[in-house]
């Protein structure tokens, strides 16, 4: 019963995060991230009321990206001709942009901790 | 009906792919990759036209925005980590876009790309309605940025725990950055896999490096 409560609360939180992008232009996603961080810390929403429905979402995320990649194949005429040179490009400029990041993180806490 | 198609070959190839993953733990299994190649093959076998599955498959997608929310939860969980360790967080989210910026478009020159392809290319590190938010700022090609930040987010997933390795990273806080700031949601689909840490920087690191992202586009549009 605790579960269908939660549950119940984040279909409210997406409908109300929905209705706020009339305002704020942001995605729903993002919007209503911020909501249930806000509902968690004070309180109406509790870890324990969604923690089946989020370990469950959070542990299979990557089916929902499914149907995504598979449009990236009906997609591929756009790049027709560049499509060689994207996908270097996407390849180093992804480890690049990773790599040196976590490394700065990375060196910056250890600088911290000293 | 077509719902009913789109929702059981993704399910079959999902479930395929964990197997497939749980008995070769090699991490170019990616499921987000293999199954794509299991439905296309699917598709092929079965002779239905690719366009049938693309015109249900939004009955799966629509469901990444509540999915997205859910994020939340490492956030509030890791708060204290996260909170105390603010400065190296901030100091990450603009590494990440100074260096996502700077090599997109060199490299983009180097291959000698028009300048709306590359403007279409340079907010491809955060979440698609983020990147195209970016895209109506600068102009650009729409559907090109979607299809670059896609394979962003499958490449950054398929290569985190090469590249972590690499550039030797020993905080878990530090990978999540690296990813999500990376590699928007896809990546931190990997980084949640790779511990509670790393997902939870990851989540806040897609959700910050995108604000910024489409706040420094602005910027950088109005002083021309």
């Amino acid at each position: 019963m605790k579960q269908v409560i939660g549950i119940f609360k984040l279909v409210l939180i997406y409908f109300l995060a929905t209705f706020l992008t009339n305002w704020i232009s942001l995605p729903v996603g993002l919007i209503g991230m911020v909501i249930l961080y806000l509902g968690l810390s004070v309180g109406v929403v509790s870890l324990g009321e969604i923690d089946f429905i989020s370990n469950l979402s959070l542990k299979h995320m990557s089916f929902f990206f499914i149907p995504l990649a598979v449009g990236i194949i009906t997609s591929l005429t756009l790049i027709d001709g560049i499509i060689i040179e994207l996908l270097i490009i996407i390849l180093i400029t992804t480890v690049l942009v990773m790599g040196v990041t976590s490394k700065v993180v990375d060196l910056v806490l250890k600088g911290s901790e000293k | 009906m077509v719902y009913l198609f789109v929702i059981i070959i993704t399910f079959i190839a999902y479930f395929i792919s964990l197997k497939l993953k749980a008995r070769f733990s090699i991490s170019l299994l990616n499921p987000v990759l293999v199954s794509m190649f299991i439905i296309i093959m699917l598709l092929k076998v079965l002779r239905i036209d690719i366009q049938y599955y693309q015109s249900g498959s939004h009955i799966i997608t629509d469901l990444l925005g509540p999915i997205i929310i859910v994020l939340a939860v490492p956030l509030y969980r890791k708060k204290e980590l996260l909170k105390k360790n603010w400065m190296a967080i901030t100091i990450g989210i603009i590494t990440s876009i100074i260096v996502s910026f700077t090599t997109v478009y060199g490299f983009s020159k180097i291959f000698s790309f028009e300048k709306l392809l590359i403007n279409s290319l340079l907010p491809k590190s955060v979440t698609t309605p983020l990147a195209l938010e970016s895209l109506e700022i600068i102009g650009g090609y729409p559907p090109v940025t979607i299809l670059a930040v896609i394979l962003t987010g499958i490449t950054g997933a398929l290569l985190a725990p090469l590249v972590m390795r690499l550039f030797k990273i020993e905080s878990e806080l530090a990978k999540g950055i690296g990813i999500g700031a990376s590699s928007h949601a896809i990546g931190t689909s990997k980084a949640i896999e790779m511990s509670e840490e790393a997902g939870a920087a990851s989540g806040l690191a897609l959700g910050l490096s995108g604000i910024v992202t489409v706040i420094v586009l602005t910027i950088l549009s109005l002083l021309k």
